[in-house]
């Protein structure tokens, strides 16, 4: 017979680890709202705007670029920014976003949006991507250099800071390839990440892009 | 103490240090397979070597009655660091890393206290909870959908996801044959 106060202690243990679980369970998900990791850091970004540290390199003309801080400052309307970062040997992920700028493109060129979001994409081997691999690599995707930007980085050691800011996980992938969480990333006009979009969808990355141009000049509402 | 019951402890503490140090660590975390599956269970089946001789000196009453709480602990333990969130985690900071090891360590030690004394309706319970948790979730790391974990290939969960699926159904299989035969051998079982 087991007496009656051992059962109520037992019974508060149990509804204390419940309860333990249950906080941890949440502070784990944001709140029940993501199992993994890529959905925390999309809510992240949405919710607060990241800032990102300057990244030098060398784009598919031979222009040294500073991204993202000091976003075109001989621009009068800092335009905004859907960046994202690849691999040109990789399969996969990175091709998939290669064809989903080419359509972002396409769309800006259609819409006249040229004034109000760039594209740039970002290498992150810039051991095999030299500036002169992705000139040639932007020659084949067709990149109009008045939107579109292919970076080399000039400093491999500015990578890491940059990927672990955007919350960007490289992994290889034998033999001689890469996987990452690839998906579309929109800057704001101050160059700080707002929005995380995924790869197959660039028109909703376009559309977030669009929200988050300043000023009175704003193409929103534009007709399309 | 037994020759025989110190012999767990220091079998367990082997198995933590082995698993939890380089060079076999990194190599473990490298795949998704070896985290989740190896050395995960490995820190579990430590904890619980290490606590097996304990149960004398850890008595389930008044706050372990039944092992009720202890073995609810251990579910959402495992239940925590099956998520793929958590694993992306432990990988990138050393500060989660540690919490991991500590906390399926400690639910290694809880589960061998309360397992012994849990009735046998207890233990199908936690089984049973466990089993069917474990396989909901390998069958979402085989989901042909987007990958889970930010620093594992996509190749490498849905091996994890099928390894686990098994190693559960094999978790059942092995806890019912033995009960099975635990119920034959003694006609009357104490409840």
């Amino acid at each position: 017979m087991i007496h009656p106060r051992p059962l109520a202690l037992t019974a508060l243990a149990t509804f204390a680890v419940a309860l333990a679980g249950m906080v941890a369970f949440a502070q784990l998900t944001h709140g029940f709202t993501a199992l993994t990791s890529e959905t925390a850091r999309r809510d992240a970004a949405a919710a607060v705007p990241i800032e990102v540290p300057v990244l030098t390199g060398i784009d598919q003309a031979g222009r040294r670029h500073a991204l993202f801080a000091d976003i075109e400052p001989v621009r009068a309307t800092p335009r905004v920014t859907i960046v994202d970062f690849i691999c040109t040997r990789c399969v996969g992920g990175s091709s998939a976003l290669g064809g989903s700028h080419q359509q972002l493109q396409a769309a800006i060129q259609a819409r006249h949006l040229e004034e109000w979001v760039r594209l740039v994409t970002v290498s992150f081997d810039p051991l095999h991507d030299t500036p002169a691999t992705l000139a040639q690599y932007a020659h084949q995707m067709r990149a109009d250099p008045r939107v579109w930007t292919l970076m080399s980085p000039q400093h491999a050691e500015q990578l890491p800071g940059l990927l672990a800011s955007f919350g960007i996980v490289v992994v290889p992938a034998p033999p001689d390839q890469f996987q990452h969480n690839a998906a579309l990333h929109v800057l704001d006009a101050q160059g700080r990440l707002a929005r995380i979009v995924d790869p197959d969808d660039p028109l909703g990355a376009l559309d977030a892009a669009l929200l988050l141009v300043p000023g009175p000049a704003s193409p929103r509402g534009a007709p399309t | 103490m037994t020759h025989a019951l110190r012999a767990h402890p220091i079998a367990g503490i082997c198995m933590a240090v082995v698993v939890l140090v380089p060079p076999v660590a990194p190599w473990l975390e490298a795949r998704m397979l070896g985290h989740v599956l190896l050395q995960m269970p490995a820190l579990l089946i430590a904890g619980a070597l290490v606590a097996w001789p304990l149960h004398r000196i850890v008595p389930a009453e008044p706050w372990n009655v039944a092992g009720v709480p202890g073995l609810l602990a251990v579910s959402l333990v495992l239940a925590f660091w099956m998520m793929p969130i958590a694993l992306d985690h432990a990988l990138a900071s050393a500060g989660w890393d540690t919490a991991k090891a500590v906390s399926l360590l400690l639910a290694g030690a809880v589960a061998a206290v309360s397992w012994r004394v849990a009735p046998l309706v207890i233990q199908a319970f936690f089984v049973g909870n466990v089993v069917c948790m474990s396989i909901a979730i390998g069958m979402l790391y085989q989901d042909d959908g987007p990958r889970l974990c930010n620093a594992y290939l996509q190749d490498d969960q849905g091996n994890t996801g099928f390894a686990l699926v098994m190693m559960a159904v094999g978790a059942a299989g092995l806890w019912m044959g033995r009960t099975a035969i635990r119920l034959q051998t003694s006609p009357a079982p104490p409840q």
